[in-house]
């Protein structure tokens, strides 16, 4: 009867499994070498391993591979260019090339071995080295021998197609920084071991004036590198602190470093005491620790792509009939160029030749596609999806209006004040508290007996240390990353936990945030419908720019033929009806053809043939399962939840279903709408979540930015957070959990306050020994980094049940 | 007694003989990718001039035990 299959196909009790990709071969096995393969690509990168005897790919993983997608391939031609080659390349001299990729697909041992075989499959790659975490490759190969180009097109072959993109060009200049921490943190841990070492006669109640002084300036020798090398971005913070006016927490500490440092300096020298160098020493090792602890990165993915990144390396620039690849910041206004289909618009230009078809989802997250003609203008960032067009520049990227917007929303936030850190805002009270506790403890002493009096003061400075706090907040916050990403959310860097507890406000974009995108789907439930009938409803659809109609029609595309049609009236919001071929089709709203309400908030459109009613197309919205709870989780938490839409107001009905208690809604908004909307909504410190360049300003200009992603790689500039598709719905419980952490900050301080109580007793009295003040820091060390683990534990568990 | 001096002398210069080499390694690089030597040891490593058919051979008998 009909062509298509519109009932879902019962599923099969055996099915094949593709040795490559794992992939169940529904219909369609191909078979080489007696092993099942579910399309001709599996197979094909199957026969090219064989050859080079790398069959061993398939020993170390269950089907490694990836399934080979038909579709046109992004072209690679503007590898060529010699300019764009220099860019890419780490290094080159005659003879030896090398080159860093960045391969998404990289998720196994079989794909670094294949990887680091790669000069099993062309003579000219000399060495490959796979970073896991990093999921990059560095080749070295002989470009006399083999091309930049070839190479990739080597990795396209076997299935690892590197991720190639400007912005990665450009940051290959970034030095590590977490390599300086770990050599300062290496040189604090061992001086201050070995101080340790040499303090313990003084602990253990040495004498002799000879060795005092011999461990005394020993220790006081080690204890340089560690307070003017290791220390050194304490100095660096607080300059910078104080030229803002402000008291940062890193003030008293450093306040405390340099008291510790001068007396026991003074003491060693005048042969007066040991000195505080193994107690200060250990404490700036364990604040190294924390820092250190503190900087986990995602390397994976990219926080830092901006524009630049989502467009294309290279654009086929025109010039009288000749095409050449250019790099795109080569490009110039009045330059005509070629736009492919599946590529970038790479620059606001004007269409000249050809019509466009464009897909603006990503720019202004309106679901239905756009189609210009020639004289019209065509915004940068769109994707082509019809047949190729020419078209004139009018501004280049740079000046394009969404790198605009983008640079706006950059300065905007960089100009934001800031909500004040729970740390920022302890050391801004703690400093002149001890300042006036030390003063007065010595204006105290003073009549006394001046030495007392000075000793009280130092002491008093030393030990009332807020190094508690600035050794569990890193940890505690060091330690929520690492539970976070458990669960599928991955931090920029660690202060974004407190940033998310302080949020009162959350905003949703719709299309790819709630909505899975590619999970729309029309399905037809009824009695199954003559091919004339589909016929009939392929170009009646056509006919109509009903959003529901349109998409339709696209869905019908296959079936559509030249028939005649009569009588054709639409019923605008209603339906259409018309005579086909002696035929009285019909097809619109349940009221307008007299049915009863179906339930369910799905879009449908009912068909009528003859005056017989046969089924409904059910549009799928396509929104993620558990959005409910979601919602409803996010509203009992931050008591606003806001939608931003960027599409129109279809599917309107449907959301208010889901959850009720929306507390503003708005649609059709540009992406400058949005970041206005955001900006108003700042006292709330919005959480924005988002996906795509529409949202891009958004996400930068919030107080938290979350950009949602099903494919962990894709674009997700200006966030904060990333979070995959998958795991969205737990945000409510990342909400409790981002709180249970920062109390867990809080207790851990309020007992750090306990030893620096006790720790006092003894400084104001005059009577802080080495010893006790060794005594005491590592045990409120200890205690902060116990409290900060298991108060993150604790909270943990109830993250990923 | 007076031994104990060298003795410190020697105990630092070994110290500082650790943190020289930890500077180095960090200067190095190799520090900087601690998970994919993890899996990089438990690869076979084909010799340099064997035949690779034999070898193939090899492995897909031991693959069919």
């Amino acid at each position: 009867m009909s062509e298509v299959a519109l009932a879902k196909p019962s599923p099969r009790l055996e099915e094949a499994r593709c040795y490559h990709c794992g992939n169940t071969c529904d219909n369609h096995v191909v078979f080489h070498d007696r092993k099942p393969f579910c399309c001709e690509g599996c197979s094909k990168v199957y026969q090219l391993l064989d050859d080079n005897q790398l069959c061993d790919y398939y020993r170390f993983d269950e089907n490694p591979g990836r399934q080979q997608l038909e579709g046109d391939p992004a072209s690679s031609e503007y590898l060529d260019n010699a300019s764009i080659v220099r860019s890419l390349l780490d290094f080159s001299t005659s003879g030896m090339a090398k080159v860093t990729f960045f391969i998404p697909y990289m998720h196994c041992a079989s794909c670094i071995w294949l990887l680091e075989n790669l000069p099993r499959l062309h003579a000219g790659v000399m060495h490959a080295r796979v970073d896991f975490l990093k999921k990059q490759v560095a080749v070295t190969f002989n470009p006399t021998k083999i091309s930049l180009r070839e190479v990739v097109q080597v990795l396209k072959n076997i299935g690892y197609e590197p991720l190639i993109d400007i912005g990665k060009a450009l940051t290959k200049g970034e030095k590590s920084s977490t390599g300086k921490l770990l050599t300062r943190l290496g040189v604090a841990g061992f001086c201050a071991g070995n101080i340790m070492l040499f303090s313990f006669p003084e602990y253990l109640g040495l004498e002799e004036p000879m060795y005092r002084q011999l461990f005394g300036y020993l220790n006081l020798v080690m204890s340089i590198p560690v307070v003017f090398y290791s220390a050194g971005e304490y100095f660096d913070s607080v300059r910078k602190s104080l030229s803002e006016r402000k008291i940062n927490l890193d003030v008293p500490i450093l306040l405390a470093i340099l008291t510790a440092f001068s007396r026991s300096v003074f003491e060693v020298l005048t042969e007066t005491g040991a000195g505080y160098f193994d107690s200060l020493t250990g404490l700036i090792f364990l604040l190294l620790a924390g820092k250190w602890f503190q900087q986990k990165s995602f390397d994976f993915l990219s926080f830092e792509r901006d524009v630049n990144a989502y467009f294309p390396l290279s654009v086929c620039k025109v010039s009288q009939d000749k095409e050449t690849y250019v790099p795109l910041d080569h490009l110039q206004k009045g330059d005509k160029i070629k736009i492919r289909k599946n590529e970038i618009v790479p620059a606001d230009c004007l269409l000249y030749q050809g019509k466009a078809e464009l897909d603006y989802s990503f720019v202004t997250g309106e679901a239905v596609p756009e189609q210009k003609l020639p004289g019209e203008l065509l915004f940068a960032g769109a994707r082509l999806l019809g047949s190729a067009i020419e078209a004139e520049v009018v501004r280049v990227a740079q000046k394009s209006y969404l790198t605009q917007l983008w640079n706006e929303a950059k300065n905007l936030k960089a100009r934001k004040s800031g909500i004040q850190t729970f740390t920022d805002a302890v050391g801004t009270w703690f400093t002149p508290l001890v300042l006036a506790l030390a003063f007065g403890v010595a204006a105290f002493w003073w009549p006394t007996s001046v030495p007392r009096a000075i000793n009280a003061f130092t002491a008093t400075l030393i030990i009332a240390c807020p190094c508690a706090l600035a050794i569990s907040y890193p940890f505690a916050v060091g330690h929520a990353m690492r539970w976070l990403s458990k669960v599928g959310v991955y931090l920029k860097n660690a202060d974004v936990v407190e940033r998310i507890a302080q949020s009162r406000l959350a905003l949703f974009d719709k299309t790819g945030t709630l909505t899975k995108p590619g999970s729309r789907g029309i399905q037809y439930y009824g009695t199954e419908l003559y091919t004339a009938d589909l016929q009939a409803l392929a170009v009646l659809s056509q006919q109509s720019t009903h959003p529901l109609s349109k998409q339709l029609a696209t869905f019908l595309k296959p079936h559509a033929k030249p028939i005649k049609i009569e009588n054709y009236e639409e019923l605008t919001g209603k339906g259409i009806q018309a005579l086909v071929n002696g035929h009285w089709v019909r097809y619109g709203s349940a009221t307008m053809l007299g049915i009863a309400q179906p339930v369910g908030h799905h879009p449908k459109v009912f068909v009528e043939i003859d005056n017989q009613s046969k089924g409904y197309f059910e549009f799928q919205s396509g929104f993620r399962p558990g959005l409910a709870d979601l919602l409803e989780g996010m509203k009992t938490r931050l008591q606003q939840v806001w939608l931003l839409s960027g599409d129109h107001a279809t599917e309107k009905e449907a959301l208010q279903d889901i959850f009720k208690e929306w507390s503003g809604m708005a649609f059709t908004q540009k992406p400058e709408d949005k970041m206005q909307k955001v900006k108003e909504l700042e006292p709330f410190r919005p959480m924005m979540f988002g996906d795509g360049l529409n949202d891009a300003a958004a996400l930068q200009v919030a107080h938290v930015g979350v950009a949602i992603t099903d494919d962990t790689l894709t674009f997700s500039p200006g966030s904060d957070v990333i979070v995959e598709g998958k795991n969205l719905y737990r945000f409510p419980a990342v909400l409790d959990f981002a709180k249970g952490t920062m109390r867990t900050i809080r207790i851990s301080f309020a007992i750090s306050l306990v030893y620096n109580t006790i720790g006092l007793t003894f400084a104001l009295t005059g009577n802080l020994s080495p010893l006790v003040a060794a005594v005491l820091m590592p045990i409120s060390s200890v205690t902060m980094m116990l409290v900060s683990a298991a108060g993150t534990w604790w909270y943990g568990r109830r993250l990923v049940a | 007694m007076e031994v104990i001096f060298i003795m410190i002398a020697i105990s630092l210069l070994l110290a500082l003989g650790f943190l020289a080499a930890f500077v180095w390694s960090m200067k190095t690089g190799q520090n900087d990718d601690l998970y994919t030597p993890s899996v990089r040891i438990l690869f076979d490593e084909h010799q340099a001039g064997t035949n690779r058919i034999e070898l193939d051979n090899d492995i897909s008998q031991s693959k069919s035990h």
